[in-house]
């Protein structure tokens, strides 16, 4: 009934789908603005956020106005980002691959990300000139590369058998490319370097400034037009790839254009943040057993749900531990995993 | 609109699948594929809905190589049932058959009535407007096999491509399905199993070993001989009047 109710609501309201998510996401992004280790009040909040956006002179501490508008909201907005990006690509992945364990990190992109993010900073390639997340982005897309050349070659030219050939290719190319960061961390790391490595291979938000919030809203934007323009082909994998292409998707185009536009999105957010785990397997699931089958309404509503579910995630990182921040990889495994087991359960008395 | 098969060969490696095979089908005629499993039943259709491309030769849709359309506008005509299509989502009966809309809908349109009359028709034809609203994963193989028939219904094209609709199904759903399959008013092309499904058709096509080995009328064409040659069992075919002829296979 609910699935049902929700989907109708979704499907025949679109305007109103609109308006209540806008809503939900300003509520939780003002909740994340407003709740940190450092007590700010909340009309402080809104007068730092003001003098931020509309350039209103409220007279106000310059540490609250820099706490809020420099740190707080940035790294809200880039988890709002991040939590969309990684849901909308593993529904894709999940929807285009038939696999229910597919996830945005299946394609080596994490795994090339974390290496290329060791190279620059453990290994010193660049010479101090490279950035971290430069180093972490060019690894994704080497790493997205050579798994995609990979499962190319192996399923040779019975192309219907792509999904699975895609599936072991990640496989095998996640574990190259894990294996290669640690062997960088193991030579060249001290416990320091290494310390600081895991914190980011785990998730981590801490860097985002508004450079980072206008590198990830428009990669958002960018790559949801797209997943949006193909939801309808989405549906019809429904029943695998060729049934996909015999009511007239041309399955190979959608698949190259999801893939790619998709693990980019995924690419960008990982070097900036990490590979934060767990997002992009979970809302999916979560999504289709709130709002059916639909990809016309699921990915809007991955999209709003894995911001929020990021953001929660990110004030439970900030808070749960008085005077320390956890990475945030590990507060979306502690709520997500037992809010996932919940789905599953009540998704199998359907 | 018609179809046709033009000298197609099609090679996996080394092994031929498919050797020059070429046949035509007339605007709502009937047509049953025969031959033993690994004749090219599935292969053959899978090249005719354009799902693999020939070594040689080609399909033509009204005088057009079916590789030259574009997915969306084959199937606009082309509608295909696979043998066994299948998945672990959770949807309902109705959102499977209205899949069929798909060519036929553009990427931002909204669902409409004028869709959903097809969808209607559909489910109707088919005798499952009952359970509509009935998740998939809990419907029988023979109604999911009449949705898929419905989807391909609801596509509304003048073909309708079926590799061995009736595969594991029981007698009844069996039957059902196939009187169903005999009240479509479309050009159908089926791969068939059961020698007897295969009476009821207008003209039937027997593959062997990749090749066209003969083609008519099943009234004519289906005899012990050929039964003998093709499937390399004994066999009677008992005629009666006003009934389909009736094979007998003998142990």
């Amino acid at each position: 009934m609910l699935v049902k109710g929700l989907q109708g609501v979704m499907k025949s309201h679109p305007l109103l789908f609109v308006l209540v998510s806008t809503l939900t996401l300003s509520v939780f992004i003002v909740l994340g603005v407003a709740i940190g280790e450092t007590q700010i009040d909340f009309q402080t909040v809104v007068y730092a956020v003001a003098n931020g956006a509309l350039g209103t002179q409220y007279p106000i501490n310059a540490i609250d106005q820099g706490v809020v508008w420099n740190y707080r909201l940035t790294r809200t907005l880039v988890a709002a980002c991040c939590g969309s990006a990684l849901a909308i690509t593993g529904l894709v992945l999940q929807s285009l691959l038939r696999n229910a364990l597919a996830d945005p990190y299946l394609l080596g992109i994490s795994a090339g990300a974390s290496t290329g993010a060791v190279l620059v900073t453990i290994a010193g390639i660049g010479a101090g000139a490279l950035s971290m997340s430069f180093g972490a982005l060019i690894g994704a897309i080497l790493a997205f590369m050579f798994v995609v050349a990979l499962a190319a070659l192996a399923s040779g030219r019975r192309m219907g058998n792509i999904s699975t050939q895609v599936i072991l290719a990640g496989i095998a190319g996640s574990q190259l490319f894990n294996a290669l960061t640690a062997f960088v961390i193991a030579k060249s790391a001290n416990a320091e370097q290494a310390r600081g490595i895991m914190f980011w291979l785990l998730g981590n938000l801490s860097g985002a400034r508004w450079q980072e919030v206008a590198m990830a809203v428009p990669v958002l934007l960018f790559g949801l037009m797209i997943v949006l323009w193909h939801s309808r082909a989405l549906d019809a994998f429904l029943f695998g790839s060729d049934a996909a292409a015999s009511i007239g998707i041309a399955v190979k185009r959608v698949q190259v254009v999801l893939i790619f536009s998709t693990a980019m999105m995924t690419a960008v957010m990982v070097s900036m943040v990490g590979a934060i785990g767990f997002v992009g397997l979970v809302i999916p699931h979560a999504a289709r057993f709130l709002f059916g089958s639909s990809h016309l309404v699921l990915v809007p509503a991955c999209a709003v749900i894995g911001a929020v579910f990021l953001i929660v995630c990110d004030i439970g990182s900030r808070t749960v531990i008085p005077g320390q921040v956890l990475p945030i990889g590990v507060v979306t495994a502690l709520i997500g995993a037992p809010c996932f087991a919940l789905v599953l359960i009540r998704g199998q008395r359907k | 609109m018609n179809l046709k098969v033009e000298n197609v060969s099609y090679r996996l490696g080394k092994k031929v699948l498919l050797d020059n095979v070429s046949l035509s089908l007339q605007e709502r005629e009937r047509v049953a594929i025969i031959g033993p499993n690994g004749s090219g039943k599935s292969t053959l259709l899978r090249l005719i809905c354009g799902l693999n491309k020939p070594t040689q030769g080609e399909v033509l849709l009204a005088g057009r190589c079916v590789h030259r359309y574009p997915r969306r506008r084959l199937a606009q005509s082309l509608a295909f049932v696979q043998q066994k299509a299948n998945t672990e989502d959770i949807v309902r009966a109705e959102e499977a058959v209205s899949l069929g809309r798909t060519p036929w809908i553009k990427p931002f349109e909204a669902w409409s009535e004028y869709h959903q009359g097809f969808v209607e028709k559909a489910l109707l034809q088919v005798d499952m407007q009952d359970k509509r609203h009935q998740y998939w994963h809990t419907l029988s193989g023979g109604e999911q096999q009449r949705l898929h028939i419905a989807r391909a219904l609801a596509q509304n094209t003048p073909f309708i491509v079926m590799d061995e609709p009736t595969n594991h199904l029981d007698i009844k759903q069996q039957l059902g399905v196939l009187s169903l399959i005999h009240h479509i008013e479309r050009t159908m092309l089926v791969a068939v199993h059961d020698l007897n499904h295969a009476m009821r058709f207008d003209r039937v096509i027997v593959l062997k070993d990749g090749g066209v080995v003969a083609q008519g009328a099943p009234e004519t064409l289906i005899t012990e001989a050929l039964i003998k040659e093709v499937f390399e069992v004994e066999s009677r075919v008992i005629k009666s009047m006003g009934f389909a002829s009736n094979v007998q296979l003998i142990a």
